[in-house]
């Protein structure tokens, strides 16, 4: 455990994430299923149940449709859980407070940040009118469904891939982010990518869709599954596991904040972000939908793409597709 | 060559010429002479022998073993205090007030020179010393982690939080851990007390011999002083008297000696150190229970494995909430909850109980401002919980925090100077009463001058 050597400035990230360029991923040929590929606001579309969402899912990305503009603050549906939230006081958020760019406590100023802390923010601009109306949980990535089942939070807003196995258990917003699936190894080593792991100790977040996925890598690596993903950074640096593997975001901020570590070969998995909400609650998921296609179109997106993620390169909004 | 006479014979002759000796006055007296020095000198030899390894004990426990023992203590709660203080200074932020980081620093260095005293003290027992050098490792990679995370802190990095995470588990890992490793070299030293108090107990037996040495030296001095009455008409004989009155003196000062040091002995380590090592462990917990809370409202909300080993911590100090009415019926003498916070009160009396109940009172005041920091916590409220957990003014957790270690101190002081000086006296009057054998040979003396001159007599 000697010879450690930590950053002394912020290292270049590593410019090697595409984005959208991986339309086909694991959970299915987003192109072909024949959904709705864009939001049509509809003044009076019925509630599906939850038990609607149980029908087979073969594209994790499509969620609700809006079913309508998003309402003034204030203006809000009598009965819907979002009028329960305004009336609480408070939007309740499961983030993360690890994830460099996303969502991260700040240690310098105590404040929480990140891409996905402003989407949270303008959750609360569109429920109260402004984004002072939150509390915010953190979660571990492999708490999300349980809180949201629970309903410990209203969201989770925590770079959280949507996947069918997730949809059984939560509901998700649209998408609003695509990431994919990496590796991360030491500056010294010769791996490329995950192809070269075989029978070695790969790491991830426990409970999450990238830990599944290198379960399921025909190259049989052997999945290290840790609380915090950061543990795992941790863990590559004291030599207990041969690589990382998760999402291309997650490796990038480890990457900036660890000279000694590399991200190596191609994605090997698409992991689409989306909000997830409680599987109960899809009249909020086609509210949180709206608040998301505002953002897209009126240029929140991309101003928050260019304040948090410009370091990845230039980014455009995913293409929201809907299951009515 | 002449051929020996058989040896068997040889004894058995002998033995008749001393038989035959012995029956006539001057050969009698002789004989008693010898016995009297004989057994004098046994006396000398057990008596001393007994009473030189007893205090060699005895000052191996006050010197050497009890203070490794202890030492071990305070090394693991001076580790749990550098735990403790770094995590409330990452709690504070990259732009922390000095204090708790000072602290950690301070605590690491008094670690090390305490690690340093016990290898010193431990010269050639290379188990201890193996330990020791596993424990500074250890500690040198502890401390690689914390700078780690305090760079990363410093640079605005959120991985920070999961160096200081893995710095932590490693001092606390439960089998493993630097901790875990400290409370091994109490052990360690503890099997060198029980070494220490087994030689105490074959004293005690030794004791019994001497004691068999004096009644028979009694006997001869009584037998010796009839002999004269009846053969030399002759009530009594001065020396013979004085001799048999320092054999008295003699023995009740080493039976005085061995029951005062028993008694000595049971205090110091059957309560004292007890005691002692009861408050640092109650030290120990409360610093692994504050550090676990800044560790808990580090990971904002998500602490629940720093939660439950709060629990664990302040469960064993007492295994039920602490409220008013209970410390009042403990002050009161009526203790109805259980741990370690009320085997301390249950264990001290006089002075010593109102600096338990003072110790009760302030974790008392610490549980009761815990419960707003969480209640904070737990509303979201994350900012006003840690500031209420960091702040030094009264109300605020720093600063009840510093009031119940600043009590457990006082108490430690207090029941450590106790163990001192009882075990001092012991050892100091074990040293006086080896000074004391030398009676032994004035007994030898007096006799002989008792009865050389009747022996005189019929040489004359």
């Amino acid at each position: 455990m000697t010879g450690w050597r930590r950053p002394i400035g912020v290292a270049a990230l590593a410019l090697t994430v595409g984005l959208g360029g991986t339309a086909c991923g694991l959970f299915g040929p987003s192109a072909s299923t024949g959904l709705s590929p864009a939001p049509t606001p509809t003044a009076s579309v019925p509630v599906p149940s939850p038990a609607a969402s149980a029908a087979p899912c073969t594209d994790a990305t499509a969620s609700y449709r809006p079913q309508g503009p998003v309402p003034r603050a204030g203006d809000l549906t009598n009965g819907s859980y979002v009028q329960t939230i305004y009336n609480r006081g408070r939007l309740i958020a499961g983030i993360a407070q690890d994830t460099l760019m996303f969502g991260y406590l700040n240690p310098l100023d105590n404040q929480l940040e990140g891409f996905d802390i402003d989407l949270v923010r303008q959750l609360s601009q569109a429920i109260f009118g402004d984004d002072l109306h939150v509390e915010y949980r953190v979660i571990t990535p492999g708490q999300a469904a349980q809180v949201l089942r629970d309903g410990s939070v209203d969201v989770v807003v925590r770079t959280l891939p949507m996947t069918c196995s997730r949809w059984q258990q939560i509901a998700f917003s649209s998408e609003y982010y695509e990431a994919g699936q990496r590796v991360m190894v030491p500056k010294a080593s010769t791996v490329q990518g995950i192809g070269d792991l075989g029978k070695k100790k790969v790491c991830a977040a426990a409970g999450t869709a990238a830990m599944e996925n290198i379960a399921a890598a025909s190259s049989h690596p052997k999945p290290v599954g840790l609380t915090d993903q950061t543990d795992c950074l941790v863990q590559l640096e004291l030599g207990n596991v041969d690589a990382i593997s998760m999402d291309d975001v997650i490796l990038n901020g480890f990457a900036a904040q660890d000279p000694n570590v590399k991200v190596v070969g191609p994605r090997f998995a698409t992991l689409p972000y989306g909000i997830g909400i409680g599987p109960t609650h899809v009249d909020f998921v086609r509210y949180v939908n709206a608040v998301l296609d505002e953002i897209r179109t009126n240029g929140t997106w991309a101003t928050l793409y260019n304040r948090w993620l410009s370091e990845l390169g230039s980014g455009t909004p995913p293409v929201p597709r809907y299951r009515d | 060559m002449i051929a020996s006479p058989p040896i068997g014979r040889s004894l058995r002759d002998r033995v008749d010429v001393a038989r035959r000796r012995s029956r006539t006055t001057p050969g009698h007296l002789q004989m008693l002479v010898t016995l009297i020095a004989a057994t004098a000198g046994a006396v000398f030899v057990v008596g001393t022998g007994t009473l030189v390894v007893a205090q060699r004990s005895v000052a191996g426990v006050r010197h050497a073993t009890v203070p490794a023992i202890v030492g071990a203590q305070r090394i693991h709660a001076t580790l749990a205090d550098a735990d403790r203080a770094e995590a409330n200074a990452f709690l504070s932020g990259a732009t922390e007030a000095a204090g708790p980081h000072h602290q950690y620093t301070k605590d690491i260095a008094d670690a090390m020179r305490q690690l340093e005293v016990a290898a010193e003290q431990a010269a050639g027992d290379a188990a201890v010393g193996r330990q020791i050098q596993a424990i500074s490792v250890q500690i040198t990679d502890y401390t690689s982690l914390v700078d780690i995370a305090r760079a990363d802190n410093e640079q605005g990095y959120p991985v920070g939080a999961a160096y200081l995470r893995q710095a932590s588990e490693m001092m606390h890992r439960p089998t493993d851990g630097i901790l875990a490793k400290v409370d091994e070299l109490g052990d360690l030293d503890a099997q060198d007390l029980t070494a220490e108090n087994t030689t105490l107990i074959v004293t005690v037996g030794m004791l019994v011999l001497y004691a068999a040495g004096a009644i028979t030296l009694f006997a001869l001095l009584v037998h010796s002083q009839r002999f004269l009455r009846q053969r030399f008409r002759r009530r009594r004989n001065g020396r013979l008297l004085g001799a048999t009155a320092l054999l008295i003196l003699l023995s009740a000062t080493v039976a005085g000696e061995g029951v005062f040091t028993a008694q000595a002995l049971a205090m110091a380590e059957g309560q004292d150190y007890g005691r002692l090592l009861n408050l640092w462990h109650i030290r120990s917990l409360v610093y692994d229970a504050n550090g676990n809370e800044s560790l808990s409202l580090i990971a904002r909300g998500n602490g629940d494995a720093f939660d439950r080993a709060f629990l664990s911590n302040v469960g064993r100090l007492a295994d039920r909430p602490m409220t008013d009415v209970l410390v009042d019926q403990a002050a009161a003498g009526n203790v109805r909850f259980n741990g370690l916070l009320a085997d301390e009160l249950n264990n001290s009396s006089g002075s010593e109980r109102d600096a338990a109940v003072d110790i009760l009172r302030a974790f008392r005041r610490f549980m009761g401002v815990d419960a707003t920091v969480r209640a904070r916590s737990q509303q979201g409220d994350h900012d006003s919980a840690s500031r209420l957990a960091l702040g030094a003014q009264a109300g605020q957790l720093g600063n009840a925090f510093a009031m119940l270690d600043g009590a457990l101190g006082r108490c430690i002081t207090s029941v450590q100077d106790q163990f001192d000086r009882t075990i001092e006296l012991a050892e100091y009057s074990l040293l006086g009463v080896i000074g004391l054998q030398l009676i032994a040979l004035a007994i030898v003396w007096a006799a002989y001058r008792g009865l050389k001159p009747r022996i005189d007599e019929y040489r004359a």
